[in-house]
């Protein structure tokens, strides 16, 4: 069946004559075309001559300058990418065994709260304070070590850690505390101890101990929690 | 060597880079990271890119700015490449994007200095007209040059997608089917904004004395 062709048609037949892109068989069709239609022949000489002229425009050449610049531009920004690569390599690399620590911690506490609910019912007022403070100091830091592990719009949530980390050490205090431990009797006949207690007291040494326990706790899980650098491209 | 299958093996990141490496090849060895890759594709584009920005705004500072950022866009959108297109319409796509911006930035008609050779310090490498007029007589390299500016002045002054399509079908040897995909349209939208482009360019010189309107 033979397309019936409009003007428009062989307008588009023309262009891709222009550009050695027609077949014969419709080379010959537009030709036919332009031999009885006037306007169209009208056109495709204005057309003809204006692509014609068209290579006036060409042999555009750089200074080599513009070049390199452009290649240095992208290299450097591909060596800065990866270089961040590597930092956001090693970032989700250790999320994992922090979440593993997490989970971890949230069983111990979870067991802890529930065993020691049952043992705490057989102590004393007094004692059952400091198994509270230290309970709940786990709990609280196990949480805040879960959420120091996510990541939300690509912030890490790294003052929850912060939180963690303090909560960890109220909880080693509460424990050091807790006369059923007697962590601070070992504490207070060692050379530290004795050395705190001689120039702050007993309560003082208790505290500095309870402080720097919880801070040591902290300190190795410091490399954990480090983000990637956030470095801004070299070349906008 | 690179695999030359598109589809196949994933390229590695260190994998060989030769000639008659495919262009999507390379840009999928370039998305894996291979830096020999990019220095291909570079080496086959740069100029070419270069040649269209100058085409599309006639403006030869310009273009030497936008020439760096239309790499660093390739560069930032690599992820976005779908090694079963064309690299050079995708290619095409940016750079016209990168020129429709520019122009929409800076809200004023591109000025045509192409061919200024008085005006601009470092035009002798951007047009070899010298070469094919240097044995004639000084009216006529005049002649020619004032001519070829005011071509160059009729490219830049036409609607963005027109000037996109007649650069790239007259220079480039796109398809009008690549054209199509380089602005956003069919390939017969795009063979009439060729023809519409030229047309305009016809008329523009014979208003301003460049050009016998045709009977």
């Amino acid at each position: 069946m033979t397309k019936n062709y409009t003007c428009t048609d062989y307008e588009d037949l023309l262009m891709e004559s222009l550009s050695a892109s027609l077949g014969r068989t419709e080379e010959m069709l537009l030709a036919q075309h332009l031999e009885q239609c006037p306007e169209c022949r009208t056109s495709s000489a204005e057309v003809r001559a204006s692509w014609g002229m068209l290579p006036e425009l060409s042999a555009v050449e750089p200074r080599p300058a513009v070049y390199e610049r452009t290649r240095a531009a992208v290299l450097q920004l591909m060596a800065t990418e990866k270089m961040s690569a590597v930092d956001r390599k090693w970032y989700e690399v250790s999320r994992a065994p922090l979440a593993v620590l997490s989970a971890l911690l949230v069983a111990g506490a979870t067991l802890s709260l529930l065993s020691g609910l049952i043992w705490g019912s057989t102590l004393p007022q007094g004692h059952m304070f400091f198994c509270a403070a230290m309970y709940t100091g786990l709990l609280v830091g196990a949480f805040s070590w879960i959420y120091s592990a996510t990541t939300v719009n690509g912030v890490h949530l790294d003052v929850a850690a912060r939180i963690g980390v303090l909560s960890l050490a109220i909880t080693v205090a509460a424990i050091t505390a807790c006369p059923q431990f007697q962590v601070l009797a070992l504490w207070d006949s060692s050379v530290l101890g004795r050395f705190f207690s001689a120039r702050l007291d007993a309560g003082g040494s208790s505290l500095v101990f309870g402080f720097g326990y919880g801070l040591f706790s902290g300190i190795p899980c410091r490399p954990l929690r480090r983000e990637p650098s956030r470095r801004a491209p070299a070349c906008q | 060597m690179l695999p030359l299958s598109v589809t196949g093996v994933v390229p590695h990141r260190r994998g060989r880079v030769t000639d008659s490496t495919s262009d999507e090849i390379l840009m999928a060895a370039y998305q894996a990271g291979n830096q020999d890759a990019f220095g291909e594709l570079f080496a086959r584009y740069a100029g070419r890119v270069y040649g269209f920005l100058v085409r599309r705004l006639g403006d030869v500072a310009v273009a030497e700015d936008l020439h760096q950022e239309a790499f660093l866009r390739l560069h930032r959108a690599r992820d976005s490449y779908n090694p079963e297109r064309p690299f050079r319409a995708w290619l095409f796509a940016i750079v016209h994007n990168l020129v429709n911006d520019s122009l929409r930035s800076r809200r004023r008609a591109p000025v045509a200095e192409l061919l200024d050779a008085d005006q601009s310090a470092h035009s002798e490498g951007h047009i070899n007209l010298e070469g094919r007029i240097n044995h004639q007589s000084p009216e006529r390299i005049f002649a020619a040059r004032e001519s070829a500016r005011a071509l160059s002045r009729a490219v830049s002054a036409l609607p963005s997608d027109e000037a996109t399509v007649l650069v790239l079908a007259r220079f480039e040897g796109l398809s009008y089917d690549e054209i199509g995909s380089v602005i956003g349209r069919s390939a017969t939208a795009a063979k009439q904004l060729a023809y519409r482009a030229l047309k305009r360019v016809r008329s523009e010189l014979v208003a301003t004395g460049h050009g016998e309107a045709c009977r």
